[in-house]
């Protein structure tokens, strides 16, 4: 394969806290919102935490376990973490392409049940049910079962 | 005492989740901010005498509780 540059860098260490895996994006690549989306996600399982490199304008995002030092299981982290964030990229760009007709239909749906009734719409209100009657009282039976 | 510090950007970590991070663990540690440079926010997190023999696990869930904080109103903002 030919060398193309990556998305990510990917460092570890340690420090008071134990031991850490750090990833770098580039929120050229991965939007802010998709990044977020996807840590939200994580931090069910790890310890995260981001911070940004004003000098390179890359995010760092930094793993830690939740109990243990295990390194091995922290790569499959940040793997699973790529992984996630292009998920979510995905997600962001169907919701994107998707907008106009999702609005458009949650507009139809507010519209119509505003609307009154049709003037063409015949409808006969004379045999609306009162307080005291029932589905019991109805002489067409139309809720009983056994009609 | 555990005495933990980092410095965090606020365009990240708002004030308004610190506020709350902070309230919600301050049975367990007690959080200092002292702003830097450029928009900048020193953080440190001293936990408690009761907790110290969890103070790993105190300091982490703590940094964790913010940023999910911070993601969540960066989403009902949106």
């Amino acid at each position: 394969m030919s060398g193309a540059p990556s998305a990510s860098a990917f460092e570890s260490g340690s420090d008071s806290l134990g031991v850490y895996v750090r990833v770098t994006v580039d929120p050229k690549v991965f939007s802010e919102t998709a990044i977020l989306k996807t840590a939200y996600w994580f931090t069910d399982q790890y310890y995260l935490y981001l911070a940004n490199n004003r000098a390179t304008g890359l995010l760092d995002v930094e793993f830690r376990l939740k109990q243990g030092d295990d390194i091995g299981k922290l790569k499959a982290a940040c793997g699973e973490f790529w992984n996630g964030m292009l998920d979510q990229a995905v997600r962001q760009q169907v919701l994107q392409e998707t907008a106009p007709v999702r609005d458009t239909l949650l507009k139809k749906a507010f519209f119509e049940a505003k609307l009154p009734v049709p003037a063409g719409v015949v409808s006969n209100e004379t045999h609306l049910p009162t307080g005291a009657q029932s589905y019991q009282d109805d002489p067409v039976a139309a809720g009983r079962q056994d009609r | 005492m555990t005495v933990f510090s980092r410095t965090v950007d606020n365009t990240l970590y708002t004030r308004r989740a610190l506020n709350e991070a902070r309230n919600a663990y301050t049975k367990y540690c007690l959080v200092r901010a002292t702003p830097d440079a450029n928009g900048m926010v020193g953080i440190t997190v001293t936990v408690n005498a009761e907790f110290q023999q969890d103070a790993r696990q105190v300091i982490l869930e703590f940094w964790n509780f913010f940023l999910d904080t911070a993601c969540q109103q960066r989403f009902e903002a949106a």
